[in-house]
């Protein structure tokens, strides 16, 4: 057990501030040198992960249980699909075959689940006013009017200028200040959290590398 | 042991740790947690630390403890339900449900396993509890000198010791009921005590019966028993024991510590008490060779054995011993300063002898005699007898020097005859003048104390001398159980119904959702909902486009001109994007594109997604690829090297010549993930080398701030900036207002709807309040 945490945490740490001191000291043969073994592990873990998703699923076909086999016999042949096609054209059997996957699934199937997401916001936001009776679904109400009015008026289609004017305005002023303003702030958090979850690592605080 | 973690959703197992399934990819909710002290967070039991702010879980001493008992856990576990959150739906399964728990009387009629509890606790426990825990069972008390290990059901010991042991008690009628039914089986199981033995501290003769110990402790061998061991099992020692006819009744004694040694009878011990024979009827164990093996010869004595030996009557050996004992080097400097001078060796001071070297110890009590009184020192003169005290001068006089000189036995007989008679020094002290624990140590009133506290009844019927048992052991956890009474909240009366209800329902039916408890909206309102806009979009793609005039905006000229200024020099295209947002940013990418064609700028693409690599050769087919980018920010530092400085590879991939990526004069992104944008600006921005976001409109919060802070050269943000960027290059815009009329007509629709919907519910809203106060009134 002791040799289970200490190990990998002394490994991180002492990785962790070498990293650190190359970076701060301009020392790009000493960073990229780590850097490359970073992403070459990553490689090798995004090998593992698909991988393991083979062979859950294969098990999946071998002992269903419960579940259905189908979508697992989907994902499988998929994935064989897909490899042998790349597989050809790189071995000039074909050509473009991977596009054509590309262009005829899931481009297609990934824009039509895009193509809900407006109407799932329609269906929350209408919810939202069915179930919740509060403030902040008065100020969803209104920002979301407002934000779709206020397209609709940059999009010149609709004409009425004395109305326009004030709205784009205002619009602009939101979008300008008060936007910018909270998403400045939500950045900041960001880099603060990277910072602190930086140190935290470093001093062993934080052990994402255990379970 | 690893307890696997049942799936609630697809009864997966999964190994311990996990937090998601690996079956179907639920988040997995322990079953058994460790709450952070700190942070409150759920952490796996097998934790040591907390996953969320790293604090210790476990004290030290007890991971240490579990740590030693993981691969032999005996214990009982801890006890803990099953976690459910608020409004967590997932029926509970007896699945989940821990095996110990589905069986509770399998468990309660078997016997429970030895706790595993520090020896500390166990001897810091209560004697009495432990007692009353295992009436019906063995009895184990911690030796104390007095106490035996006991088993009542007569399996194992029939043992006098019993009897030292109920006399620690008080009468029958003090001694709780279940005291008293192992008294009723301890007289069966020993025959009856002889009346009042008196406690060995009282009794003179118990210093003579060493014989008798040394039998009863050879044949029982007590000082081999540690201080808990539980008789569970016949020892042929014991059947040994058995078959012995049970040994007198002898007083409580205390076993010594250490067997005395046995030693062969014929070996003088010169200036001690007798040794204790060597018990014949007990043969040496083959363990206890060391204890019972005889000394034969007198080769096997040890030498200072060997110097007791000598004969000690020998007066001139004594003499030689004294002499080797006293000698001048050894006196102390005071003494050696007594010592006459030469002219002086012919005198008769004491203490020198003729040879005037060393002392004869014969002649050293003649020193005091030989003495002035001028010579005492100042100590002596002061605890020289009055002459007001003529006793105690007649006792302790010192002989006057000179004249008195007693030199033989005969005249000390003599001078002690004719002294008077010595008072008893007790004679002058009242009684008054002792205490009461003095008197309460006087053998004639102990014995009458004794005598009067001859039991009557009970177990110990017709003993006397028996020690009052102390009020706080005679029912200390009677009284505890009659006051503590168990208090049961609410909420742990609702855990034990849901605790029953687990262990006795089987696979419980899903709970039916009424109608009118489904969230949102009813289904034909959503078809409807969706229907209208549908009819929206697609009204306004097949419509003709409306003759429009965009208003073009400063960052609108900004990106255009960033563009403009890597007119012949390569530009990276970045797309960080998938096909789910090819809608929106496609038309962007391909304004792009023909844009940097138009000024003749060569295109390098990458990208960092897997989805982002065939949606660069869909978009950008004569571009030069650079492929996929692994590693996310640590892969963009890698990109920011080679745009600030030559490099040979890029992610381990070789560049080739025509892969000029030092010399990009411009790096375009195209993401509609905030990460990636930030990512980018963070990792690839500070090589100095321009950056322009083409992101979806929902992104350009995120990047105008960065725009503000020169980290971004420009954006271009959704659609709504395609149009107005294509009239200010230059580019036909027919496409554009298509696009840009369809998404407005949606856009309006889902407003009119919205505005529909909240004035619907907002007038309900308002009536239903106007009802519930109605009915209140």
């Amino acid at each position: 057990m002791m040799l289970k945490r200490a190990i990998p945490l002394a490994f991180a740490i002492a990785t962790g501030l070498l990293t650190l001191v190359a970076l701060l000291l301009q020392l790009p043969a000493l960073y990229t040198l780590l850097l490359g073994w970073a992403m070459f592990l990553a490689t090798i873990a995004l090998l593992l992960g698909v991988l393991n998703l083979l062979s859950v699923h294969l098990w999946r076909i071998a002992y269903p249980g419960e579940t259905s086999r189908f979508y697992s016999v989907a994902l499988v042949l998929g994935m064989v699909l897909v490899f042998a096609a790349a597989l050809a054209d790189a071995g000039h059997l074909t050509s473009n075959s991977l596009n054509l996957v590309f262009s005829w699934v899931q481009a297609p199937l990934e824009a039509a689940f895009a193509a809900l997401l407006p109407l799932v916001l329609l269906f929350s936001g209408f919810q939202l006013l069915k179930r919740q009776r509060t403030l902040t679904a008065a100020v969803f109400l209104i920002t979301a009017v407002f934000t779709l009015l206020y397209h609709l008026l940059r999009s010149n289609m609709v004409s009425q200028p004395p109305l326009q004017a004030a709205l784009l305005q205002l619009g602009d002023w939101l979008e300008n200040i008060v936007a910018l303003a909270g998403m400045r702030g939500l950045l900041l958090g960001i880099a603060l959290g990277t910072i602190t979850l930086g140190i935290r690592i470093l001093a062993g605080w934080e052990r994402p590398y255990q379970p | 042991m690893t307890d696997l973690i049942m799936c609630a959703h697809c009864h997966g197992q999964n190994p311990p740790g996990s937090k998601f399934c690996n079956n179907c990819g639920t988040p997995l909710q322990p079953v058994t947690t460790r709450r952070c002290p700190h942070c409150q967070t759920a952490n796996p039991i097998t934790n040591f630390y907390c996953d969320h702010c790293g604090n210790r879980l476990v004290l030290e001493e007890t991971s240490k403890r579990r740590e030693t008992n993981d691969t032999n856990e005996t214990g009982p576990k801890a006890f803990s339900l099953p976690m459910r959150n608020a409004g967590d739906t997932v029926e509970l399964t007896p699945d989940a449900v821990l095996d110990w728990l589905k069986e509770p009387k399998e468990s309660s009629k078997q016997p429970a396993p030895p706790a595993e509890t520090d020896e500390a606790d166990t001897e810091e426990a209560d004697w009495v509890e432990q007692l009353h825990k295992d009436q019906t069972g063995i009895l184990s008390i911690p030796e104390t000198g007095l106490l035996k290990t006991v088993d009542f059901e007569g399996e194992v010991l029939e043992n006098d010791d019993f009897a030292d042991l109920l006399q620690l008690g008080s009468a029958a009628d003090a001694l709780p009921d279940w005291l008293a039914d192992i008294a009723t089986t301890a007289e069966t199981a020993s025959p009856p005590l002889p009346p009042a033995p008196e406690p060995e501290w009282l009794d003179p003769a118990a210093e003579v019966g060493m014989d008798e110990v040394a039998e009863e402790e050879t044949a029982v061998s007590p000082w081999l028993e540690p201080d808990d061991i539980r008789l569970t099992t016949n020892y042929d020692w014991l059947t040994a024991l058995e078959n012995t006819p049970p040994p007198k009744p002898t007083p409580p004694v205390m076993p010594p510590a250490v067997p005395p040694p046995i030693l062969d009878p014929d070996l003088p011990a010169p200036g001690s008490q007798p040794v204790a024979e060597p018990v014949a009827s007990s043969p040496p164990d083959e363990d206890d060779d060391w204890q019972y093996a005889p000394i034969q010869t007198e080769s096997d004595l040890p030498d200072w054995l060997h110097e007791l030996q000598k004969p000690a009557d020998d007066d001139q050996a004594w003499e030689a011993l004294g002499n080797d004992l006293v000698s001048n080097d050894d006196l102390p400097d005071w003494v050696q300063g007594m010592r006459p001078d030469d002219d002086q060796i012919e005198s008769d001071l004491p203490g020198v002898s003729d040879t005037g070297s060393l002392l004869a110890l014969d002649d050293f009590d003649d020193l005091t005699a030989d003495l002035g009184e001028g010579d005492l020192p100042d100590w002596l003169d002061s605890i020289a007898p009055l002459p007001s005290e003529p006793a105690a001068k007649t006792a302790v006089s010192p002989p006057s020097p000179g004249n008195n000189r007693i030199d033989s036995p005969e005249s000390l007989t003599a001078a002690l005859s004719a002294l008077p008679p010595t008072p008893d020094p007790t004679a002058n002290l009242a009684k008054g003048d002792l205490p009461d624990w003095v008197q309460a140590l006087n053998p004639s009133q102990a014995q009458t104390k004794t005598q009067e506290t001859v039991q009557k009844q009970g177990p110990l019927a017709g003993v006397s001398g028996v020690v009052a048992i102390e009020p706080v052991i005679a029912a200390p956890r009677q009284a505890q159980l009659q006051v503590a009474a168990f208090t049961i909240t609410p909420e742990q009366q609702q855990q034990a119904e849901l605790l029953l209800q687990i262990v006795r329902a089987g696979d419980l039916p899903a709970t039916e959702r009424h109608p009118d408890d489904i969230p949102g909206i009813s289904r034909p309102v959503r078809l409807m909902l969706a229907l209208l806009l549908f009819v929206a979009v697609g009204l306004g793609l097949r419509l003709p486009p409306a003759a429009t005039t965009p208003t073009i905006m400063p960052g609108i000229i900004n990106a255009a001109d960033t563009l403009a200024a890597a007119a012949n020099q390569p530009v990276l295209l970045a797309f960080a994007y998938t096909p789910a947002l090819a809608g929106e940013l496609n038309p962007l990418a391909q304004a792009i594109l023909a844009q940097l064609e138009a000024q003749n700028s060569p295109v390098l693409t990458l990208s960092q997604t897997a989805a982002g690599t065939a949606v660069a050769q869909t978009q950008a087919p004569n571009a030069t690829p650079l492929g996929y980018l692994p590693g996310g920010a640590i892969g963009l530092r890698l990109l920011r090297s080679c745009l600030a400085s030559p490099c040979d590879t890029l992610a381990g991939k070789a560049i080739s010549a025509d892969q000029q990526i030092n010399a990009v004069a411009l790096v375009v992104l195209l993401t509609s993930e905030q990460e990636a944008l930030v990512g980018w600006v963070e990792q690839v921005a500070p090589a100095g080398v321009p950056l322009l976001a083409v992101t979806t409109q929902s992104l350009k919060p995120a990047a105008a701030p960065y725009v503000a802070s020169g980290q971004l050269a420009a954006s271009l943000n959704g659609a709504a900036d395609l149009l107005p960027f294509q009239q200010h290059t230059g580019q036909p815009t027919a496409a554009a207002q298509t696009l840009l009329q369809g998404r407005t007509l949606g856009q309006f629709m889902a407003l009119i709807v919205l505005a529909v919907g909240g004035l619907i519910y907002g007038a309900g809203n308002l009536q239903l309040g106007k009802r519930q106060k109605g009915a209140t009134k």
